[in-house]
């Protein structure tokens, strides 16, 4: 057991991270419909920016506004000025755009600082908790770990119990009902992109310090979210969070074995798949305008 | 023959279809209801796509309550849907050859007169290179209809065929669906809002309300009954209790 | 639109005349390629033709059924794989192993692919994104095969080998020819089952799902085969893509890479085969082009990403479906003119520049046709971007300008001219446009800024300028060509 934990403890924190990132993506796909391929990007661009930042030897905070502001703000414009002319296009198409909008941010956050190893320090790295002698888990991964849970939390009150939330869930519910019901579907989705942003940003700034800090890892970083996301079922934020968890524990363990050590990345894979498995058992019906299955 | 006992369906806490138990044999048969009285839904458990909680459906003697939507063309149960179905790249020909690929017929030459038969039917014989995005409403309706038409179905099933057409082109409508039974062996089950249409067409009528059965038996009879009216228009006391 | 419906209807093609302009083009390809280009270009061409099977499955699932995959540039390196293990492990023929490689890439895209295909298609798309990061993830690992032991066949110490080229194509213009004919079976079998059943089960099931199910269409089944056959076919470029250069590179299959197939294919035009040979190109050749005058790749995937957005946002046919438009509804006696007008202003000005030693004929001449292509597809930029200010501002723009177009218009038609009612916005939009040219000119091509700025603006002053001139003339002349040259869905006022 004695073995296992610091793994386990490593796994939880980064899927935490994935989890928070994924959480970002329900709340934008359940008020939107639109899945936000450009989650890592943006939180790449937040890494690279407050590392930029804190290299110009300003303060550090200055660097975690400057990466997760701009971060939100860019997924605020998109939501603002690019979602709103695909609105009337379907989930794939909409979802496809944003590839393209991770593309260009990517592209340019790569050309810009390229590939030279580089380190985002934050303050909490240096404390932590130790057991048996080793540093269990350093003050970063706890506050990594808090932030999720709270902020999932607080997204889960935002849904249920502001006003906000109501209209994000009615939006889900039904588009155009809720456009005649008067709801302000500009307004409902850019706070759910701005929001996302958000996310994007913080779960970035943990990322460029727990994992690597470059632009295309980061970028690619939305693939574990996808599949945490996925095992939620694009909706639950609970079982997306667990998702997360389950994802970042299964990497982490896979280092254990040294024969499948080195294919820990392709865990988000694995676990999508059975979720994939898991959902179908119920069987595939109609959906409500009678276009498709699911 | 559609003979239906006992049928439930159960959506959430909603039931669009409560305890329904008719027996339809009449070679044309029309549904009517408000909006939202389970049309649809008998509809959608007719061709399999909703499973009830209870009861059994029976076309022609064979239970069909559990068949996967994919089979029930095999065995002669075609639909239509509301919002018509034609692939916009494919021409009015290719459109109904989709289908007869796929029931069951042997050689080319079979095929293409199944598929010649089915347009020349519903009237669109001079159509048949156009491309599904240049078809007009009226064309596209009918184009589903042949579509419904091909391999020997026993029980056509269509919805809201008459949906927005004009007073000419739904006499059309009525002379392309009076002779789907003769010249196809059909029974027609049809789903319509417009009264006319239906009084005009079937010989039996059932009238749903609220997934509960309101009346069934010969059209005009149907159409005479006070419930069915007040279903329908409300009742010049439903006027006085809302003014109140 | 009633004069629509009067105009006769063409029936589709037989699936062999739905071939036919394949084999033309490929025919061309064979004859001219290893005539004109060498031997580095030839070899570009070869990959830009296997990216093009790859872009052909990509716009097969796309375009045909609107699924999703991914995951193609990833089975394509499956393909590959296979097809090197086995020709270092069992020195069978190369066909044999290309083939058996391309089956090998089938069956995993069917094997992965297959439980989403029962779900709705964006789950589909999110799996094939993890199968491609799933295959980075492995190759990096475990290489590409070199003629080493073992499963993985990878060389740990000593020599790395490469495979041979077939014996029917050991040179670069042999071997050229052999996989332009392989692309061309491709297309072609694509082709064939577009026009046949499976193309027509697919239009339905596109359509809708509930009525193919309905109507007896497996749908399970014909999405299986499809990916299975897109499967299939990526193998099949990975197999050639191999035998090109004797090795695959571990590097060489990024996730990123598979994002970009997509994205070109979806670029290059997804409903069409010359949208996939466009989506070659801009896979291969254009970042060559771009490597060769110092441009950042990562410039050119932002670029590409940036293509990709504004490529859904006008409803995705991609360059193909532009041109397939274009060409269907523009008369012939507009393209007659445009190709007359253009090239003489294109001709005049390269004189003038070669002259004046600013630049070159062939510069100048390039930098004036695409200066008059910026202007005919992308007119409207400049009032674009003022929308970003609000529709309010974009309207009092609107107001502004044909308040001050009208008395111009008026004095222009009094002198017997036929004016563009709209010349302030058009005339402000060209030098819009003229600014951002001349910028793309300097950096990639190094011209200096100015002369690369008068030069556009000159062009698309003088195509205005000339048009006016000879507008009064040249009418008589267009319903000729028209007469003679009639198109049944071109706008004719």
């Amino acid at each position: 057991m004695e073995q296992i934990l610091p793994f386990l403890v490593v796994g939880v924190s980064v899927g935490a991270i994935y989890a928070l990132a994924s959480v970002g993506l329900v709340v934008l796909y359940r008020a939107s419909g639109v899945v936000n391929f450009a989650m890592g990007a943006l939180g790449g661009l937040a890494a690279m920016l407050c590392w930029q930042v804190i290299d110009l030897d300003y303060d550090d905070w200055i660097g975690w506004v400057a990466g997760i502001g701009a971060a939100t703000l860019l997924s605020w414009a998109y939501g603002r000025f690019i979602a709103p002319s695909l609105t009337h296009q379907d989930r794939i198409v909409r979802a496809l755009a944003t590839l393209g909008f991770a593309l260009m941010i990517m592209g340019v956050a790569q050309w810009y600082w390229g590939d030279e190893p580089r380190r985002l320090v934050l303050p909490t790295d240096s404390g932590g908790f130790d057991f048996d002698g080793h540093r269990l888990i350093s003050y970063t991964r706890l506050v990594a770990l808090f932030l999720t849970l709270a902020l999932t939390l607080s997204m889960g009150l935002l849904l249920s119990k502001t006003p906000l939330g109501l209209r994000m869930r009615a939006l889900q519910s039904d588009r155009n009902l809720s456009a005649l019901l008067g709801v302000r579907i500009k307004r409902v989705d850019t706070w759910a992109w701005t929001i996302a942003g958000l996310f994007a940003g913080i779960a970035g700034l943990f990322l460029g310090n727990i994992v690597r800090l470059n632009p295309i890892v980061l970028t690619f970083l939305v693939i574990p979210s996808l599949a945490a996301a996925v095992v939620g079922r694009l909706t639950s934020l609970t079982a997306t969070v667990l998702g997360g968890i389950a994802i970042g524990v299964v990497e982490a363990l896979s280092a254990l074995f040294p024969d499948i050590s080195r294919y820990g990345s392709a865990a988000a894979f694995v676990v999508a798949i059975l979720a994939i498995l898991w959902h179908q058992r119920a069987g595939i019906g109609l959906s409500r305008d009678n276009s498709h299955l699911e | 023959m559609i003979e239906i006992k006992n049928l439930t369906v159960q959506f959430g806490g909603v039931r669009p279809i409560d305890e329904l138990s008719v027996c339809l044999d009449d070679a044309i048969v029309g549904l009517i209801g408000p909006n939202g009285a389970g049309k649809t839904t008998l509809l959608n458990v007719l061709s399999g796509f909703v499973a009830p909680i209870r009861g059994t459906v029976c076309v022609d003697g064979k239970d069909v309550t559990h068949v996967a939507p994919h089979l029930r063309a095999a065995m002669g149960l075609r639909r239509t849907f509301q919002t018509d179905q034609i692939a916009d790249d494919l021409t009015l020909w290719e459109n109904v050859l989709a289908i007869a690929d796929h029931a069951g017929i042997g050689s080319q030459r079979e095929r293409a007169d199944e598929v010649a038969r089915a347009i020349e039917h519903v009237g669109l014989t001079r159509r048949i290179h156009r491309r599904g995005y240049a078809l007009s409403t009226e064309e596209r309706r009918l184009a589903e209809i042949a579509k419904a038409l091909i391999g020997k179905p026993r029980l056509v099933m269509l919805d809201e065929p008459g949906a927005g057409m004009s007073t000419s082109e739904s006499k059309h409508l009525e002379s392309v669906l009076k002779g789907i039974p003769a010249y196809f062996g059909a029974q027609l089950f049809l789903i319509d809002h417009d009264v006319e249409l239906i009084a005009a067409c079937c010989s039996q009528a059932m009238v749903l309300d609220f997934g509960k059965l309101l009346a069934v038996g010969a059209t005009a009879a149907v159409l005479e009954q006070p419930d069915v009216r007040r279903a329908f228009l409300g009742t010049y006391d439903d006027v006085l209790r809302a003014a109140s | 639109m009633a004069r629509d419906r009067d105009k006769p209807d063409t029936p589709p093609g037989t699936p062999l005349q739905r071939m036919f302009p394949i084999w033309i083009v490929l025919a061309i390809a064979i004859v001219i390629g290893p005539a004109l280009l060498s031997a580095y270009w030839l070899n570009s061409f070869t990959t830009m033709a296997c990216l093009t099977i790859v872009a052909s499955t990509v716009a097969l699932l796309y375009g045909q059924l609107g699924m999703v995959s991914l995951a193609q540039f990833a089975l394509c390196g499956v393909g590959g794989w296979v097809c090197l293990r086995l020709v270092h492990g069992f020195a069978l023929p190369f066909e044999v192993c290309v083939l058996v490689g391309a089956a090998a890439a089938g069956l995993v895209g069917l094997f992965v692919g297959l439980p989403a295909l029962r779900m709705r298609g964006l789950y589909l798309a999110l799996l094939t994104l993890m199968v491609a990061a799933a295959f980075q993830v492995v190759v990096n690992v475990i290489g590409f095969p070199d003629g080493g032991d073992g499963f993985t066949g990878k060389v740990i110490a000593g020599q790395r080998k490469l495979i041979d080229r077939p014996w029917l194509a050991t040179s670069d213009a042999a071997y050229f020819r052999y996989t332009m004919v392989w692309l061309a079976g491709a297309l072609s079998l694509i082709e064939w089952q577009r026009a046949t059943m499976p193309g027509r089960a697919w239009a339905l099931i596109r359509k809708s799902e509930a009525a193919a199910l309905a109507a007896g269409v497996s749908v399970v089944r014909y999405k299986a085969w499809a990916f299975a056959f897109g499967g299939v076919l990526a193998g099949l470029a990975g197999g050639l893509l191999a035998g090109l250069n004797g090795q695959l590179d571990d590097t060489g299959f990024p996730t990123s890479q598979s994002i970009l197939a997509f994205a070109l294919t979806v670029v290059g035009g997804g409903y069409h085969w010359l949208g996939a040979v466009f989506a070659g190109l801009l896979m291969r050749a254009l970042p060559a082009l771009l490597n060769d005058h110092g441009v950042d790749g990562n410039l050119a995937n932002a670029f590409y990403g940036f293509a990709l957005l504004v490529s859904l946002i006008q409803g995705r046919k991609g360059i193909a479906g532009q041109l397939a438009d274009f060409y269907k509804f523009v008369r012939v006696s507009r393209i007659v003119e445009g190709t007359l007008t253009w090239g003489l202003v294109a001709v005049v000005l390269g004189f003038v520049f070669r002259i004046t030693g600013w630049n070159t004929f062939g510069g100048a001449f390039f930098i004036t046709l695409v200066a008059l292509l910026f202007r005919l597809a992308v007119p409207g930029v400049c009032w674009m971007l003022l929308g970003f200010f609000g529709k309010g501002v974009q309207d009092w723009a609107e107001e502004k300008e044909a308040s001050l177009s009208l008395p111009l218009v008026t004095w222009m038609e009094a002198k017997g001219m036929v004016p563009d009612h709209r010349l302030i916005k058009h005339s402000l939009n060209w030098l819009f446009i003229g600014l951002f040219v001349a910028l793309v000119a300097w950096g990639i091509f190094d011209v200096d800024y100015v002369a690369a700025l008068v030069n556009v603006e000159l062009a698309m002053t003088s195509i205005v300028l000339l048009k006016i001139v000879l507008y009064p003339g040249v009418l008589p002349l267009r319903d000729w060509i028209d007469k003679r040259f009639p198109k049944p869905h071109a706008a004719y006022r």
